[in-house]
């Protein structure tokens, strides 16, 4: 999977940079501003480089090694918006862009995130998003971490994937059991 | 004397190289007299002491003793007190953190073994050569040369989370290291929050174990010795919420994703609530192995696709889980102090 490079690597050096990429690219208007920080451009490859992919605010178990901290774009651009320094209209564009890519929907997956998910119109694109990108997020393995410094498969932690299929129906027992070879949009009730 | 000043004047204790000499006549004083000095003195110089300290200094006797008086104390000052320890110690929520992961690896050593037995209904259907799943060990995955108790310690929490949040996936839920500020912006988009700025600046920063804003419970996760110190936290959150206009309440007892085991590295959690908003957990090395005997009990479930284990209520030590195995059986399991 191709991540940006600017959220790999030690989880204080990330914040801060990402943090002054966002003062110094200036103010936010719309979702391509948000690319510049990010430097979408400059991406890497996550089979050549390790880490886990940090899916919420980490402890000490995860502060000093390398790894992806992938929540922490949404995250911090969820924090402009409700302190007023990021234009309300920003939030649905970056939500929309962040569903064209793997590593943009893989932060929307991230509990930290789930401010994000709330609002009950996004659930429909964000699991039709994670489920067409689901093979490539499952193919990263025993990699992703809530906390844990051990990395496990994404369908075994909590997720904004679940917290959306709880909300559309799906039981809780469903959830906490293997997924099936059809993907996260399978257990979707018939209706 | 107000709370802030009392800090004040621990801190020049301190700075005279007087504090540690005054803690110990404390303790002295208050076991030879027989006199219970309130519970803001020693919070206040404990407070003080634990900021200028290294984590995971204070031994689990010290903490437990501390959580009991801190249990006494006003949500308000406990809150003042956090505060504080946050300020001066950027390392404090570690250093407490590793603090309660001792607590539970001295536990681990002097508390009761324990063992699993499970009552298999008759008519159930199981063979003699059947086994119930094993919980544990986990892997050992000590970064770097972080002290074990700092390792055990977090890694309960997470392990807590998880099992909280697979028993509530589609709930407006925060573990662990999620900070106020971010659960208050979020119950604004919920539209709970009436006073945002309720809250100071460090206040903001503090970090509830357990926080669920669909069903308004709240939970603070400590190792069994520290009982009194969840408690004592869980009341200063509470106030936290209630301040901003949030109507959290402490977590019920009975709450799914409260009582559990799940695999700890090299061993197993195991934790319950025994009261509400107060999780606690015991680490074990090894494994949890369910000793299985015959009940003449009649079954009275049906054929399901799950094992589930019950637990008694007498011993309330342990162990709801659930893994697939093809078929349902109803298996108390009971989770005793091995010789008692």
């Amino acid at each position: 999977m191709q991540v940006p490079r600017i959220i790999h690597g030690e989880y204080r050096v990330v914040d801060a940079r990402l943090r002054g990429r966002i003062d110094a690219c200036g103010a936010l208007v719309g979702a391509r501003d948000w690319d510049d920080p990010l430097q979408v451009d400059d991406l890497i490859d996550t089979a050549v480089v390790p880490g886990l992919h940090v899916l919420n605010p980490p402890g000490p178990l995860l502060e000093a090694d390398l790894h992806y901290h992938v929540f922490l774009p949404l995250t911090i651009l969820l924090e402009l918006v409700d302190t007023g320094r990021a234009p309300p209209e920003v939030e649905q564009e970056v939500f929309d862009t962040s569903l064209t890519t793997p590593w943009g929907t893989l932060g929307l997956l991230a509990p930290a995130n789930r401010m994000w998910l709330f609002a009950p119109e996004r659930h429909r694109p964000f699991l039709q998003a994670a489920s067409a990108f689901w093979p490539t997020l499952d193919a990263e393995g025993a990699r992703y971490t809530v906390g844990s410094a051990t990395g496990a498969p994404l369908w075994s932690i909590g997720s904004n994937l679940k917290y959306v299929l709880a909300n559309l129906g799906v039981p809780a027992p469903t959830l906490a059991s293997p997924l099936p070879p059809g993907g996260p949009a399978s257990l979707l009730p018939v209706t | 004397m107000p709370m802030p000043d009392m800090l004040k004047a621990a801190e020049e204790l301190r700075t005279r190289g007087g504090l540690d000499n005054f803690i110990t006549l404390y303790r002295v004083y208050e076991v030879t007299q027989k006199v219970l000095v309130t519970a803001r003195v020693p919070a206040a110089l404990y407070t003080v002491r634990w900021s200028h300290s290294d984590a995971g200094t204070s031994s689990s006797v010290e903490m437990q003793l501390v959580s009991e008086k801190l249990n006494d104390l006003d949500p308000g000052e406990l809150t003042i007190l956090f505060a504080y320890l946050n300020k001066a110690h950027p390392n404090a929520a570690k250093a407490l953190r590793m603090a309660e992961g001792q607590a539970a690896l001295a536990e681990a050593k002097t508390g009761p073994e324990m063992t699993v037995t499970a009552h298999v209904p008759a008519g159930a259907g199981m063979g003699a050569h059947a086994t119930l799943p094993s919980i544990g060990p986990g892997k050992w995955n000590l970064p770097g040369e972080m002290d074990p108790g700092l390792y055990i310690g977090i890694e309960a929490h997470n392990a807590i989370a998880l099992v909280y949040d697979e028993a509530h996936p589609g709930d407006k839920t925060f573990y662990n290291t999620i900070e106020m500020s971010t659960i208050l912006r979020a119950a604004a988009r919920a539209g709970q929050v009436k006073t945002p700025d309720a809250l100071t600046e460090k206040e903001t920063g503090l970090k509830p174990d357990i926080t669920n804003l669909t069903k308004h419970h709240l939970y603070e996760i400590k190792p069994v010795d520290q009982r009194a110190l969840g408690r004592a936290e869980m009341k200063m959150y509470l106030a936290m919420f209630r301040a901003a206009g949030v109507p959290m309440v402490p977590g019920p007892t009975d709450e799914d994703g409260t009582m559990g085991a799940f695999p700890a590295p090299d061993g197993v959690f195991l934790w319950q609530s025994p009261e509400p908003g107060v999780i606690i957990y015991r680490y074990r090395k090894g494994s949890l192995v369910p000793e299985l005997v015959y009940d003449e009990a009649t079954a009275t479930e049906a054929a399901g696709e799950r094992w589930r284990y019950v637990l008694k209520p007498e011993q309330k030590a342990i162990a709801v889980g659930a893994v697939s195995v093809g078929a349902m059986l109803i298996i108390a399991i009971l989770l005793i102090p091995v010789g008692a």
